[in-house]
């Protein structure tokens, strides 16, 4: 039988919960879209509110791309476009996970620390938001640049190998550092490469393919290993 | 039920080349522990310490013996936790209402979400904001953010609170409902509390029920000693 103290606590739990529906204000179009699609309901609250997902950033992001798709002067042809747009396309999710998470990210950072929610998990829902509506904008850039065939998705293993460079240095260096060192890298390489080559595009056809898409694999893994470290507190 | 205590025991943490925190060996168990001091001398970086916001450089922090480090611990201690720090941590596009949801989500609150947004519900009741709730936290005063800080950290009743200046920018009215809030935790649930102020008439009041267990902190020159 239910005792009236403990009766009293359902009924006021249950009194609150009432309010609780009477007080929230509607879900925005992107956390009610990921609870129809059987997004657990405290997971799409915490994709809605990824701090950097604003319509600013997805303007800027896809000004960006739009603007490096049709970079060059008449003297390029569409490979040489095409290779210019490949090779940002790598560095917009890299730069986009390092302003999603960190103190500099959002003010409630601190809080987020001190609470038992798992870092790691954090860590990746946002960056797989930042990459998902990056990867979308880039992949409706490429369809536009009137590039030829499959080459147009050519930024994809890159971007995965970037993206995943990034998580794993970012777990010893700071999310940031690590973005700025990743991007500067692969841009350093992807020049290098095409100049040995006398090939725009060489860094993006199938032999290196493989590579980024082992490199991708590979961080992700110690990624993985590593992801202990994101739950952690701040080390002094 | 009795909160299980937080020991801290030869620890340090440098922040800079600077400044380190050097604390002596303390035991925080239900009632108020009150830090105080002056600007700079180190009571947030005390409070981020007890919170597990800051790891210390040197020594441990233990809950009912057991270290802080990482892992089963580690969570246990945050589950229990509410913490509002010093500096604005409200963003200022989300709403009252999904800020403190938000929080919320992040301390594991509610059996289910409706549980959860009814204890959300609730905090913002009791902090008076409940008309508030569709605000963007960017539109409010920094007394209305403050206490928005506070309502996400006093949402479903957390067994220890770290509460950095909790009545910064806060009006007389609710500097005292704060404070008959925090002597209640204290008093009816055995809530340990960890707060620090620069208001001593504050502090004064909130620890004048001589049945809750108290103890000061003084933190002077990047050292802090009980007492």
């Amino acid at each position: 039988m239910t005792n009236l103290p403990d009766l009293e606590r359902r009924l006021d739990a249950n009194f609150d919960a009432i309010i609780g529906e009477l007080t929230a204000p509607p879900r925005g179009h992107l956390e009610r879209a990921l609870i129809a699609m059987r997004v657990p309901e405290p997971t799409a609250r915490m994709v809605a509110a990824t701090p950097v997902l604003r319509w600013a950033w997805i303007a800027a992001v896809g000004a960006v791309l739009l603007l490096a798709a049709s970079a060059g002067d008449a003297g390029w042809d569409q490979r040489d476009r095409l290779a210019f747009l490949l090779a940002l396309a790598p560095v917009v999710p890299v730069l986009s996970v390092a302003v999603a998470y960190g103190a500099h990210a959002d003010r409630a950072y601190e809080v987020s620390i001190a609470a038992p929610l798992s870092g790691f998990r954090l860590l990746v829902l946002r960056t797989i938001t930042v990459v998902a509506a990056a990867a979308a904008l880039t992949t409706l850039t490429a369809l536009v640049s009137a590039a030829p065939g499959l080459l147009r998705l050519a930024w994809l293993a890159p971007s995965l190998a970037t993206t995943s460079l990034t998580l794993a240095l970012g777990a010893t260096w700071g999310l940031r550092r690590a973005a700025v060192g990743v991007a500067l890298t692969w841009l350093v390489v992807v020049v290098a490469v095409s100049q040995a080559t006398d090939d725009a595009v060489a860094p993006f056809v199938w032999p290196a393919q493989v590579m980024w898409l082992v490199v991708g694999v590979g961080a992700t893994a110690v990624v993985l290993r590593s992801r202990s470290r994101w739950d952690r507190w701040i080390d002094t | 039920m009795n909160a299980p205590v937080l020991c801290t025991n030869g620890v340090s943490c440098r922040l800079s080349a600077r400044f380190t925190l050097h604390v002596a060996d303390l035991v925080v168990g239900p009632g108020f522990t009150v830090v105080s001091g002056a600007n700079g001398s180190g009571k947030s970086t005390l409070l981020r310490l007890m919170a597990t916001v800051l790891a210390p450089t040197t020594g441990t922090l233990t809950l009912g013996g057991t270290e802080l480090g990482s892992g089963d611990a580690l969570v246990a201690h945050r589950r229990r936790l509410g913490y509002a720090p010093q500096d604005d941590s409200t963003p200022p596009r989300l709403t009252v209402f999904d800020h403190v949801d938000l929080v919320a989500v992040m301390r594991e609150l509610g059996s289910s979400p409706r549980d959860r947004r009814g204890a959300v519900a609730a905090a913002l009741h009791g902090r008076e904001l409940t008309d508030l709730a569709a605000e963007r936290c960017g539109k409010l005063s920094g007394g209305q953010r403050r206490r928005v800080a506070l309502a996400a950290a006093l949402a479903g009743a957390p067994s220890m609170l770290v509460l950095d200046e909790p009545d910064a920018h806060l009006d007389d009215h609710h500097r005292a409902l704060l404070l008959e809030h925090l002597r209640d935790r204290a008093r009816r649930q055995h809530c340990s509390i960890v707060v620090s102020s620069h208001d001593r008439d504050w502090m004064s009041e909130l620890v004048a029920d001589p049945t809750i267990p108290t103890q000061t902190v003084s933190v002077v020159d990047g050292v802090a000693t009980a007492g």
